[in-house]
């Protein structure tokens, strides 16, 4: 790190907001937490008769329509929280040029009924530069929800006028978003920044898209997901939207605003390994983990809780616990880790947001969630993994995201200091 | 010294891009100075993606877009005297102080083995089509049609996994879907990665093909990647230096501008030229890959 990284400014999160198959809202999600509640179950989003995958991880919310807009409405949900709770909620009369969005948006889903509807269209050449003209509100909706449209729309609703960044790597886009808004702060290109994800895939094509890559998990939603079991066959979609407003230190406490944590680490990396699988030892999970821990300027050691990525799929959970036990050494057996997967599902491009508002609630809380299902302890993944919610202070814990393509990226988040 | 005097020195040691006007920044400039009289959706003539991917296996997995963004890294990374992935190692670079910064627009999902699934299971719909499919007969025809990797080829990172296996790149990673404004971001990511001393070398990256664009009227293909390194990585291997990026820093109306400099007196050549929207440009013609290729443009009249 170079000196004029070592004196950046520290980043405080002063406000959180999240919704997710736990609930809506920071209160409802730690009670969730602590009482072990799983989000997953049978899939309501749509008739999933006879359909190959039958439980997911929903949003039950009345105000998250399914329509085109889900994604959306849970990050305006989100974000609207976590202004509250940073006391930034209040309209901003010009958009202000000190705020930033760093926002990682999830794929747009297809209106698949719409498209077959207009069969007579497209259906002699079924080529989709035709079918987007036939049917002309396809692209508008595009237009309407594309990534860069979203962040422009909750730009707005933020009340910011600086730079807008739309991050994208998988599932391991929340932390990224988020350790890039510490990056903006760091340099001080802003003062306050947005910065979360949201996704919503439980939707039939998205589903079957994981069914063909063979990554989900097919027993009962009870016990569906099971990260780091040896008994483990796979995720299980989630959706939602989490949310934090990252604040530099020296204009959070101008303001007299109180933090909820430090964010302290950042850190990325590429496994440079395939395309589908991680590296078995987890060669890039550790440097991102090592990454995140340099930027923090912390030993290992000195983390009391790491929420994992641990999706429950095999090769994930083994590659993880070993970049776990490739940093941590011998000192593996006193790190407690879970996952929150099995009660949340997996969010992909929310995931890791998710998990670091989760991981914060940990620290306020102190309270580490439970990693539910898990009965059978994998030799292959030999770790300190936590069954039931804990009681225990926690003063600095790590949540780690992995996505697909061998991104990989760690959060560290220290207790605030008020 | 105060830490902004201590700030590392970033040099652009080698540029790739991909044009109508074919491969390469001499064709690309001149595609420049014509673009504005040339229809769109024009693509990359004679492009034979097997000349920069070597691996059948790799490029089986890449579609168009990805195929280009690899071809202009590859032509950046020769250009820049790191052509393979043993390179990185020969020029005493580490892997882990390598990443990659990439721009992409959002990858359409319509896709033709997708309009196939859905024709195949409304073929026995009549007149006013009220017959509805059901997901499960939705899910049998899919899982036999549509490629089992499918998923893979809508994620936008997929384009730094390919390129990271070119070229053993494991360092920090960003992809950016800002829209036109992402070109720019990949620099300034780039740029701030290499000064904070988190990496040595990032290769930026992007790429527009009609093919995946998710819009009734897609602009032109166009590819383009550039090099970035350390001053002491470029000057320690003595690798060419085309140019030095200075810190960028954007205006009140959040446009973004980078200044380049002639190595050889450092008199600034460029000023502040390269404004890039942060948003996407409403009438359409901006893209991530323009932006970029834009910045490009202006490294390969510095050099």
């Amino acid at each position: 790190m170079s000196a004029e990284a070592a004196n950046a400014r520290a980043c405080l999160i002063t406000g959180a907001g999240i919704i997710s198959p736990l609930g809506r809202g920071l209160a409802a999600t730690s009670a969730a937490l602590r009482q072990a509640n799983s989000g997953i179950a049978a899939i309501r989003a749509f008739d999933a008769e006879g359909f190959p995958v039958a439980c997911a991880g929903e949003v039950l919310d009345a105000e998250v329509p399914r329509d085109h807009r889900r994604q959306e409405t849970m990050a305006q949900i989100a974000m609207a929280e976590a202004l509250v709770t940073a006391g930034l909620a209040q309209a901003m009369p010009d958009l202000d040029p000190r705020r930033a969005v760093s926002f990682a948006i999830g794929k747009p889903t297809l209106d698949l009924e719409a498209i077959a509807r207009g069969r007579d269209q497209w259906v002699a050449s079924c080529d989709p530069l035709q079918a987007l003209r036939a049917l002309p509100e396809l692209e508008r909706q595009r237009r309407a929800f594309d990534p860069s449209a979203v962040l422009r729309r909750l730009a707005t609703a933020s009340g910011a006028g600086g730079p807008l960044y739309s991050c994208y790597t998988a599932c391991a886009s929340g932390n990224d978003a988020i350790g890039l808004a510490k990056r903006l702060i760091e340099r001080n290109e802003a003062d306050v920044v947005i910065a979360g994800a949201t996704d919503a895939q439980v939707h039939p094509l998205s589903l079957l898209e994981f069914e063909l890559l063979s990554a989900l998990s097919h027993e009962p939603a009870a016990s569906a997901c099971r990260p780091f079991d040896r008994e483990r066959t796979g995720f299980v979609v989630g959706e939602g939207a989490a949310v934090i407003v990252l604040e530099a230190e020296d204009h959070a406490r101008a303001r007299g605003a109180a933090p909820l944590a430090q964010l302290a680490g950042y850190g990325s990396s590429l496994d440079c390994y395939g395309l589908t699988k991680c590296h078995p030892q987890g060669r890039g999970a550790a440097l991102a983990i090592r990454g995140a821990l340099n930027d923090a300027a912390i030993a290992p050691e000195a983390i009391d809780y790491l929420n994992a990525h641990g999706t429950g799929t095999v090769l994930n959970d083994q590659a993880e616990a070993a970049a776990i036990r490739r940093v941590w050494g011998e000192d593996v057996a006193r790190l407690p880790v879970s996952s929150t997967k099995a009660m949340t599902g997996h969010l992909l491009t929310a995931a890791s947001a998710v998990e670091a508002v989760i991981t914060l609630l940990a620290l306020r809380d102190g309270c580490i969630p439970g990693n539910l299902n898990y009965e059978h302890p994998d030799p292959e993944c030999e770790l300190n993994v936590i069954p039931s919610p804990m009681d225990r202070r926690l003063d600095i814990a790590m949540s780690n995201g992995f996505g697909f393509g061998g991104q990989n990226s760690s959060l560290i988040l220290r207790r605030a200091i008020h | 010294m105060s830490a902004q005097a201590e700030r590392r020195r970033v040099a652009v040691t080698g540029l790739g891009a991909l044009s109508p006007a074919g491969a390469g920044v001499g064709a690309y400039r001149e595609w420049q100075q014509t673009r504005g009289q040339r229809p769109s959706g024009e693509r990359v003539p004679e492009f034979r993606p097997a000349d920069y991917v070597r691996s059948p296996k790799l490029l089986r997995s890449m579609h168009r877009t990805f195929q280009l963004v690899a071809a202009a890294a590859v032509l950046a990374m020769r250009h820049a005297g790191l052509p393979t992935a043993d390179s990185l190692a020969g020029a005493g670079l580490a892997a882990e102080r390598a990443g990659i910064a990439t721009a992409l627009a959002d990858i359409s999902p319509l896709t033709t083995d997708l309009l196939q699934v859905l024709a195949e299971v409304t073929s026995n719909q009549t007149g006013d089509q009220t017959k509805q499919f059901t997901w499960a007969q939705f899910a049998e025809v899919s899982l036999h049609k549509l490629h089992p990797f499918r998923r893979l080829t809508l994620l936008a990172n997929m384009a730094a996994a390919h390129t990271s296996l070119l070229f053993g790149l494991q360092g920090p990673s960003f992809t950016f879907t800002s829209g036109a404004g992402s070109g720019g971001q990949t620099l300034t990511q780039a740029y701030w990665t290499i000064t904070h001393n988190r990496a040595d070398l990032m290769l930026c990256q992007t790429a527009d093909s009609p093919e995946q664009s998710f819009s009734a009227q897609p602009a032109s293909e166009l590819a383009g990647a550039l090099v970035v390194e350390s001053w002491e990585s470029a000057t320690a291997r003595r690798a060419p230096i085309l140019a030095e990026l200075l810190a960028p820093h954007s205006n009140s109306a959040g446009e973004e501008y980078f200044s380049l400099r002639q190595p050889a007196d450092g008199s600034p050549v460029c000023g502040l030229m390269a404004a890039l929207l942060r948003v996407d440009d409403l009438k359409g013609t901006a893209t991530p890959a323009l932006a970029l290729t834009d910045l490009l443009g202006i490294a390969s009249a510095a050099a």
